[in-house]
């Protein structure tokens, strides 16, 4: 009886012995940041300004546009609205991308070596309202219409969806904050799960 | 007779030369003189977002009797600010409290995704007066609050924030104790429905 008692009590003693000396399976650590999805880490606000006002002969397009503007011309007072409105981009890391090969715990050494997926970009959409930042309709000009501030805001959105997909320069800025963010914000999650911490960000 | 013949055919020569430059330059759309888009702000931030919404919203309203009937597409996020969580320690135990939700309903980026269909003076049919950019930015206000309303109306709130402390719980479940040691730590949710804004 004694004999399979010592047995018994150095079988557990080799368990736990085993348990201590290997590394953590990251399987926990994966699931708990898999779970959060999107966390967003930092936002833009990109500003656009549009002018409705009477075309200049030369600017004016086509027969009718040139008519117009000549008539315009003619007319008696002014008629300019200047309307501004701002777009809001997010950048943010969806961590369901994550895989376990990304997370590499050593619970003996108490290190956690983590790498994000990459920062994307998204746009959040834009301001309902619009800014009036200027209006001066006189004389016998008509008042400037919703209809047109609304097709003016159309055209002010093509432009700055195109030029933000051209400017490579203001995605980088976000992407740059929002990693920097996301460097110090699970590098301290990870410090307080107890691990001292490499967090570095797939581009 | 010669110069007559002269005079029409260069008539109709301007007439088919107009004709061919109208066809081919009124086709673009209205331009309104624009600016380059500009940067205004970056700001740093960690947000869980647990709920997107979109919708295409059709409307009818009126502001000192200017009406107005439009289709307005939406994009709505429910998010919860984790960079400002409140973090008590009672004994070993630490308790995270779940921060007020923050719904934001803005108008879709793409191009068409405000468009009036009619809008016209319900008071004066002869001489009306048009909706002023004032007027349309209160209804603005007025249909962002609604549909806001919606959104705690439906459960959407509810269902984010408990998505939230689903996601929370085992995030901040390993928090180490006020004394470096791990105690128990509690995600609580002091509003399960949210608390719908006063506007």
């Amino acid at each position: 009886m004694k004999k399979v008692l010592t047995k018994y009590v150095f079988a557990v003693v080799l368990m736990v012995l085993a348990a201590c000396g290997r590394k953590e399976e990251p399987v926990d650590v994966y699931s708990r940041l898999q779970n959060v999805s999107r966390l967003e880490l930092s936002r833009m606000t990109v500003g656009k300004v549009g002018m409705i006002s009477d075309p200049a002969f030369g600017d004016a397009r086509g027969i009718i546009g040139k008519a117009e503007a000549m008539l315009d011309a003619v007319k008696v007072g002014k008629r300019i609205g200047v309307y501004s409105y701002d777009t809001y981009l997010t950048a943010y890391i969806d961590l369901s991308e994550l895989s376990a090969d990304d997370i590499d715990i050593d619970r003996e050494a108490g290190t956690a070596h983590v790498i994000l997926p990459p920062v994307r970009v998204m746009v959040d959409g834009r301001e309902p309202q619009l800014h009036e930042e200027h209006y001066r309709v006189t004389g016998l000009r008509s008042s400037i219409t919703p209809e047109e501030r609304a097709a003016l805001k159309a055209q002010m959105a093509r432009e700055v969806k195109k030029e933000l997909s051209n400017s490579k320069s203001s995605a980088d800025a976000l992407k740059a904050s929002a990693e920097a963010k996301a460097k110090a914000w699970f590098t301290q999650l990870l410090e307080n799960w107890g691990y001292e911490a490499q967090v570095e960000i797939r581009k | 007779m010669k110069w007559i013949k002269i005079m029409v055919a260069v008539m109709a020569v301007i007439l088919i030369g107009g004709f061919i430059w109208y066809l081919n330059e009124v086709k673009p759309a209205p331009d309104y003189k624009t600016r380059a888009a500009r940067i205004k702000s970056i700001r740093q931030m960690v947000d869980l977002c647990t709920v997107d919404i979109n919708e295409e919203v059709p409307i009818k309203d009126s502001i000192n009797g200017k009406w107005i009937v439009a289709r307005q597409n939406v994009s709505g996020r429910i998010r919860f600010d984790l960079d400002s969580l409140k973090i008590e320690e009672r004994g070993d135990t630490t308790i995270v409290y779940l921060p007020p939700e923050r719904v934001e309903v803005l108008e879709n980026d793409s191009p068409g995704a405000y468009e009036i269909l009619d809008s016209w003076d319900g008071r004066r049919p002869i001489f009306g007066r048009v909706l002023t950019t004032a007027e349309e930015n209160r209804l603005k206000t007025r249909w962002q609050n609604r549909i806001v309303r919606r959104i705690y109306n439906r459960g959407y709130v509810r269902q984010a924030r408990s998505n939230a402390v689903n996601i929370l719980t085992p995030l901040f479940g390993e928090l180490q104790g006020p004394f470096g040691k791990q105690g128990p730590v509690l995600i609580i949710d002091p509003t399960p429905s949210g608390a719908l804004p006063s506007r």
